[in-house]
C-alpha cells in the first residue's frame, strides 16, 4: 500500500489541527485535553531525541570508530566509552562516586570553555565597543547628524550602561539614625539607570509579544489553511 | 556317707556340711558354675564395686578377732617404736599402707622384679610369720604343722607333693597325682625361667629330676639337672635380658612383650614337656576337663596376659598362700589371691582345696572378678595400673578407715545391708549427693571457720572483705576492694534555673520581641484577582482570536510592509549578496519548534534571497536535537519552491552535541566534530563540503536562533576561528535586544530579528516567499490590539484607582 503525499499531508494536518486545539484549550484553564497534548508532545520529543542521540551521536561517534575505525580512532573512541561507563555508575547511589571523575571532566571543560568564551567573546569586546563609541575616527561618513549624532549615540550608550550598572550597585553606609542609604551620586545614576532598564524590559517585552504573536498567527494560519483544504 | 576332713584345720566334719564347723572354711571346692550374684564376670562386663565396709559385719568371728588383733598389734608397735616420719600419706582410704611396706618389698614376685628391673631378693627358705596374712585362711600354723607331720616335707615345698591322699578330701585326693605331675611341672619351669639366677635350692624337684616326676625327686640336688635343661635355662635367661631392660618403664605395652615372653617360655616348657611324654600323659581328669584343649595349652591364660592384674600383685592373698606351699611359683602365688575378702564368703575356698586361679582356668573370662574400679571401656589392660590397689593391705583399710566410713555403726550397716543386696553398692556410692559430703571433705572447706571468724569481734582478715557466696566463699581478700571505684559521695547538684537580673530579663524580652517581629510573616496585601484575571483572560483571548482569525481569514493586505532598512538589515543583506556563487554557507538552526513560525518567516526571505542570488551550498547544523528536522521543514515549507536537494545543494549535519563545548569543538575542527550527516554519510568528503576543512572556509555563517544564549555561544566560541567569515544573526524578536550589543561591537556582521526585519528582507526579495506578507496585516492588528489592550488596561486601572481614591476621599 502506497501512501500518497496528499494523504500524509492530510493526516498530518488533522493531527496538527487537533493538537493545536488541545493546546489552545488552556485558555479555559488546565484541562485533560491540554495535558494529553502536553504529554504527547513530551513523549514524542523524548522518543525523537533518543533516536537522534543514537543515530547522530552514538552510532557515528562511538560505534563506528570502535568497529571500523583505525587504531587511533578506536583509541579516541575508547576514552568517551570509558567516560560513559563511569557516568552510568550514577544510576546506583553506592557507585555514583565512580562517575564523579567523568562529571568533573565535563564540568571543568564546560566551565573553561564558557569562561574563556565569555571573556574573549563578550566582556572584552563589549567594553571595547562601549569605549569606541566616543572614537571620532570611527564616525561613518554617511551617519545622520555626523559627529554630533555619533557622540550623542555614544553618550546614550554610555549613560545607559553606567546608570544601569549604578542601579545594581547596592553598597551603602549606615547613618546615625540607623537608616541605610546609598551615596547621592549613586542614587541619581541608579534612578537614571532604572529608566534605561525599564526601556530595555519594554523592548524585550515587545519582542516577546511580537514573537508570540507571530507564532500565534502562524498556528491560526495553519488551522485556517487546513480548514481551507477541507 | 564318710566324714570330710577340713583341708584347713584338719577337723572332721560331717558329709552334709558345706563349711567347716570349726574354721568356717569350705569343705568342698566350688567346681560347678557360679550362679546369681556369684556368677563370674564375662568378658566385656564391668564388675560391680563393693564397699568393704558392708562386708565387715558379715565376716566370721575368727576373722574379726584376727583383725582386732592386728589393729592392736599395730597400735602397740606405734606406741613402742616411734616410726620415722613418712611422706605425706594419701587420703584416708590409703592410710595404713605404709605398714605393709616391708612385706611389700620382701614379697615382690620374682617375675615382677624381673619386669620392673628390680633386683630380686633371695627368698627366705624359712617360713615367714604369716599370722596376719593368714587371717583369711585361719590357723595356718596348725595346717603347716599337720602337713609337716604327715608328709615329713618342709612346709616350703609343694603341698601337693607332700600331702598324703589319706588326709585329703576325696576330690583333692583324686586330683593329687595329676596336680603333682602336670601343673607343678609347668609352673616350676616357668618360675625357673623367670627367676634365672635363683638359688638352686628353690628349684622344684621335678626340674632337678625331670625324668621321674615322683616326690622323691624333690630331694635331689640341682646338680642332677639334665644338660638340655641347663642349656635351655641359659638360652632363655639370655632372652630375658632384653625384656628386663625394657620393663623399667611402667608402660602398658609391657603386657605384650610379657605375653610374648611367656609364650616363648611356654613353648620351651612344652618342649621340655614333650620330652616328658609320660608325665604329659598322666594329666589328671580334672585338668583334662578344662575347657582349654591340649592344643591351646600354649596360650597364656587370661590372668597371665594381664587381664586380671590384681592376680599378680595382690600381696596379701599371695602371702596367705605361702603356708600352704611356700615353694609355689610366684605366678601361682599371685593367682591365689583371687579368693579375697572382697568375694562372697561362699566364693572363698581354701587354697588347698581349689585355687581360684584353677577356677579361672576352667572358666575363661571369669578371672578378673577382683577389679577395684570399673575399668574404662576400651582402655587396654595394664599390669601396673592396679598395683597400688592390689598392694593395699586390706587390714590397714579396715583399721584406718576414714571417719565417715568408720563412724558407720554396725546397726546401720546391717540395716543397709538389705538394701545393698538389692542395689549395687557401687551405685549407692556413685549417687552420693553433694550435700552428703564426708566430714573430712567438709573439713577442708573453710566456710564454717571463716564464717565463725567473721562473727568474731576481731577478724582474722582485718579489713579485708570476706566472700560469703560462690566459689570463693570463706576466703579473705580474694577480690580486692579498690578505693575510688565506687561513688564516694553523692554528686553535687546544680540548679539549671537561669539567674538573671531584672535588667537582663528586660533585655531578653526586648530581644524576643525583635526576633518575633522578624520571624512573624507579614500578611501580603492581596486582592481577588482570580475572577478579574479570568474574565480579562477570556476577554483577551476572544479579542486575539477574533482579530487574528478575522485578519487571516480575510487575507487582507491593507497594512504596508516596512521599507526602510536598518543598519543591521542592510549589513545582513549586503553580506548575503556578497556570498560567492555556490559558496559553502553554514546555517545554524537553533530555535524551538514553538517559534518556528516567526523564525521561518524571518529567515526564509534572507535564505531565499541568498539562494536566488548566489545559490550557496547550504550546510545546516544545530545544537538542538530537533534542529535538523526544522532545517528540513524550511525546504519543505517556505523554501519549497527553490527545489534544493539534500546532499547536493544543501547538507544537513543534524545535531551537534556538547552545547558550547561542542560548538567550540566544531569551530576548531568541523570534520572531526561532525563527521557524518543525518543520513550517516561522510559529510566532509562529498560534494557540498569537498574543499571545506575549517570554519573559516565557509563564505558566511548564518545563525537562526530564538535564544540570546545560543547566539552568544556561537559568537563567542567561533569568533577566533572565522576571522574573515561574516556572521549574520537571524533572531527572534524576543532575543534581538540581547543580541544587538554584539552587532554594535561588530562581532555580528548583520542582523535580522523578528517579522519586521523579515518583511524588509522579503520586500527586498521581491516579495518572496511571501510568507511575511501573509502575516503582516494580522501581525500589525495583533500589535495594535496588544497596544490597545495594554494601554486600555492601564487606563482602566488608572480610572479604577482614581475612583477608589475619590471614594476614599469622599468618605
Amino acid at each position: 500500500m502506497v501512501i500518497s503525499p496528499e494523504l500524509i499531508e492530510l493526516i498530518t494536518g488533522i493531527l496538527s489541527f487537533l493538537i493545536t486545539l488541545m493546546i489552545l484549550s488552556y485558555l479555559i484553564g488546565d484541562n485533560p485535553l491540554f495535558r494529553i497534548a502536553a504529554y504527547l508532545f513530551t513523549g514524542v520529543s523524548a522518543g525523537y531525541i533518543a533516536v537522534v542521540a543514537w543515530w547522530q551521536v552514538l552510532l557515528p561517534k562511538l560505534v563506528y570508530p570502535l568497529v571500523s575505525g583505525n587504531p587511533m580512532e578506536k583509541a579516541f573512541a575508547a576514552i568517551p566509552l570509558f567516560g560513559v561507563g563511569l557516568i552510568l555508575m550514577k544510576i546506583w547511589p553506592r557507585l555514583s562516586k565512580i562517575g564523579n571523575p567523568a562529571m568533573a571532566y565535563l564540568v571543568g571543560v564546560g566551565a573553561a570553555v564558557a569562561i574563556g568564551g565569555g571573556l574573549t567573546g563578550t566582556l572584552f569586546p563589549q567594553i571595547g565597543a562601549t569605549i569606541n563609541a566616543f572614537d571620532i575616527n570611527l564616525v561613518p561618513s554617511d551617519r545622520p547628524l555626523g559627529f554630533v549624532g555619533w557622540i550623542l549615540n555614544g553618550g546614550i550608550i554610555l549613560l545607559g550602561t553606567v546608570t544601569s550598572l549604578a542601579y545594581f550597585h547596592f553598597g551603602a553606609n549606615a547613618k546615625p539614625d540607623g537608616s541605610v542609604k546609598r551615596f547621592i551620586l549613586i542614587e541619581i545614576l541608579a534612578w537614571v539607570g532604572q529608566i534605561f532598564i525599564a526601556i530595555a524590559l519594554g523592548v524585550i517585552f515587545a519582542g516577546v509579544y511580537a514573537a508570540a504573536l507571530t507564532a500565534f498567527i502562524e498556528r491560526i494560519s495553519s488551522l485556517l489553511k487546513f480548514i481551507g483544504l477541507l | 556317707m564318710p566324714d570330710i576332713t577340713c583341708p584347713v584345720c584338719g577337723e572332721v566334719n560331717s558329709a552334709d556340711q558345706e563349711f567347716c564347723q570349726y574354721c568356717q572354711s569350705r569343705l568342698e571346692p566350688l567346681t560347678g558354675p557360679l550362679k546369681g550374684a556369684d556368677a563370674p564376670i564375662t568378658p566385656g562386663q564391668h564388675p560391680t564395686k563393693k564397699t568393704t565396709a558392708e562386708l565387715e559385719p558379715i565376716l566370721p568371728q575368727w576373722l574379726r578377732e584376727a583383725r582386732d588383733k592386728a589393729r592392736k598389734t599395730v597400735e602397740e608397735q606405734a606406741a613402742q617404736e616411734p616410726q620415722p616420719p613418712t611422706p605425706a600419706s594419701p587420703p584416708d582410704l590409703l592410710a595404713g599402707l605404709q605398714s605393709q611396706g616391708g612385706h611389700e618389698e620382701e614379697e615382690t614376685p620374682d617375675w615382677l622384679a624381673s619386669i620392673t628391673g628390680a633386683k630380686p631378693k633371695a627368698k627366705k627358705t624359712e617360713a615367714e610369720p604369716t599370722e596376719v596374712h593368714w587371717v583369711e585362711l585361719g590357723k595356718p600354723d596348725e595346717f603347716m604343722r599337720e602337713q609337716d607331720e604327715e608328709t615329713g616335707i618342709p612346709a616350703t615345698q609343694e603341698p601337693s607333693a607332700s600331702a598324703s591322699k589319706g588326709g585329703l578330701p576325696p576330690w583333692l585326693s583324686s586330683a593329687q597325682p595329676t596336680q603333682e605331675d602336670g601343673v607343678d611341672e609347668l609352673t616350676a619351669w616357668f618360675r625357673q625361667e623367670s627367676e634365672g639366677e635363683k638359688p638352686r635350692a628353690e628349684k622344684p624337684a621335678f626340674l632337678t629330676d625331670a625324668g621321674s616326676g615322683s616326690s622323691e625327686a624333690l630331694s635331689k640336688s640341682s646338680e642332677e639337672t639334665p644338660d638340655w635343661l641347663k642349656s635351655l635355662q641359659a638360652e632363655q635367661s639370655a632372652q630375658l635380658e632384653i625384656p628386663q631392660a625394657e620393663t623399667s618403664l611402667p608402660d602398658t605395652s609391657n603386657a605384650d612383650w610379657l605375653k610374648n615372653l611367656q609364650e616363648q617360655q611356654f613353648d620351651a616348657g612344652q618342649e621340655s614337656a614333650g620330652r616328658e611324654a609320660p608325665i604329659q600323659g598322666e594329666v589328671p581328669a580334672w585338668l583334662k576337663g578344662d575347657t582349654t584343649p591340649p592344643s591351646e595349652t600354649k596360650e597364656v591364660p587370661s590372668w597371665l596376659r594381664g587381664s586380671s592384674p590384681p592376680a599378680f600383685t595382690s600381696e596379701e592373698t599371695s602371702s596367705a598362700e605361702e603356708p600352704a606351699g611356700e615353694n609355689l611359683p610366684d605366678w601361682l602365688k599371685a593367682a591365689a589371691p583371687q579368693s579375697s575378702v572382697f568375694e562372697e564368703e561362699t566364693a572363698a575356698p581354701a587354697p588347698a582345696e581349689s585355687p581360684d586361679w584353677l577356677s579361672s582356668l576352667q572358666k575363661e573370662g571369669a578371672a578378673s572378678i577382683f577389679e577395684p574400679e570399673t575399668p574404662e571401656e576400651g582402655a587396654p589392660p595394664s599390669a601396673f595400673v592396679d598395683e597400688s590397689l592390689s598392694n593395699v593391705n586390706t587390714d590397714a583399710l579396715f583399721t584406718e578407715l576414714p571417719d565417715w566410713l568408720s563412724n558407720v555403726s554396725p546397726a546401720e550397716t546391717s540395716a543397709t545391708s538389705a538394701e545393698a543386696s538389692l542395689t549395687p553398692p557401687a551405685k549407692s556410692a556413685e549417687t552420693l549427693e553433694p550435700g552428703d559430703l564426708p566430714s573430712w571433705v567438709q573439713a577442708m572447706r573453710p566456710i564454717e571457720s571463716s564464717m565463725a571468724a567473721q562473727q568474731a569481734p576481731a577478724s582474722v582478715g582485718g579489713e579485708q572483705p570476706l566472700e560469703t557466696r560462690g566459689a570463693l566463699a570463706g576466703l579473705h581478700g580474694v577480690l580486692p576492694a579498690v578505693p575510688g571505684v565506687g561513688a564516694s559521695s553523692k554528686p553535687k547538684s546544680y540548679s539549671i534555673k537561669l539567674q538573671a537580673s531584672e535588667e537582663q530579663q528586660a533585655h531578653a524580652e526586648l530581644l524576643e520581641q525583635i526576633l518575633a517581629a522578624e520571624t512573624a510573616p507579614e500578611p501580603i496585601a492581596s486582592f481577588s484577582p482570580l475572577a478579574a484575571q479570568r474574565g480579562l483572560r477570556w476577554l483577551l483571548a476572544i479579542l486575539l482570536f477574533a482579530a487574528v482569525g478575522a485578519m487571516l481569514f480575510l487575507r487582507t493586505q491593507s497594512f504596508a510592509v516596512p521599507s526602510g532598512e536598518t543598519n543591521e538589515i542592510r549589513d545582513a543583506r549586503l553580506i548575503t549578496e556578497a556570498i560567492p556563487e555556490n559558496a559553502p554557507v553554514l546555517v545554524v538552526i537553533d530555535y524551538e519548534p514553538a517559534l518556528a513560525g516567526e523564525m521561518e518567516a524571518t529567515a526564509a526571505p534572507l535564505l531565499d534571497h541568498a539562494i536566488i542570488l548566489k545559490h550557496p551550498i547550504l550546510t545546516f547544523i544545530s545544537t538542538n536535537p530537533i534542529g535538523g528536522m526544522l532545517a528540513e521543514r524550511l525546504f519543505t515549507g517556505p523554501l519549497k519552491d527553490r527545489g534544493y536537494q539534500r546532499g547536493t545543494q544543501y547538507l544537513n549535519l543534524g545535531y551537534l552535541p556538547g552545547g558550547l563545548t561542542g560548538v567550540r569543538a566544531f569551530a576548531q575542527n568541523p570534520a572531526a566534530a561532525v563527521p557524518f550527516d543525518m543520513d550517516l554519510a561522510p559529510a566532509w568528503t562529498g560534494t557540498p563540503l569537498q574543499n571545506v576543512t575549517s570554519l573559516g572556509q565557509f563564505a558566511a555563517m548564518i545563525v537562526i536562533t530564538d535564544n540570546a544564549e545560543s547566539a552568544r555561544t556561537w559568537i563567542e566560541q567561533t569568533a577566533d576561528k572565522r576571522p574573515a567569515t561574516p556572521l549574520i544573526m537571524v533572531s527572534s524578536a524576543q532575543a534581538a535586544p540581547m543580541i544587538e550589543p554584539y552587532y554594535q561591537s561588530r562581532q555580528v556582521s548583520g542582523m535580522a530579528s523578528g517579522l519586521h526585519d523579515g518583511a524588509i528582507f522579503e520586500r527586498n526579495n521581491a516579495g518572496l516567499p511571501g510568507l511575511v506578507r501573509g502575516y503582516w496585516d494580522t501581525f500589525s492588528v495583533g500589535l495594535l490590539l496588544g497596544m490597545v489592550l495594554i494601554l486600555g488596561g492601564g487606563l482602566w486601572n488608572l480610572a479604577l484607582g482614581l475612583r477608589d481614591r475619590a471614594m476614599a476621599e469622599g468618605k
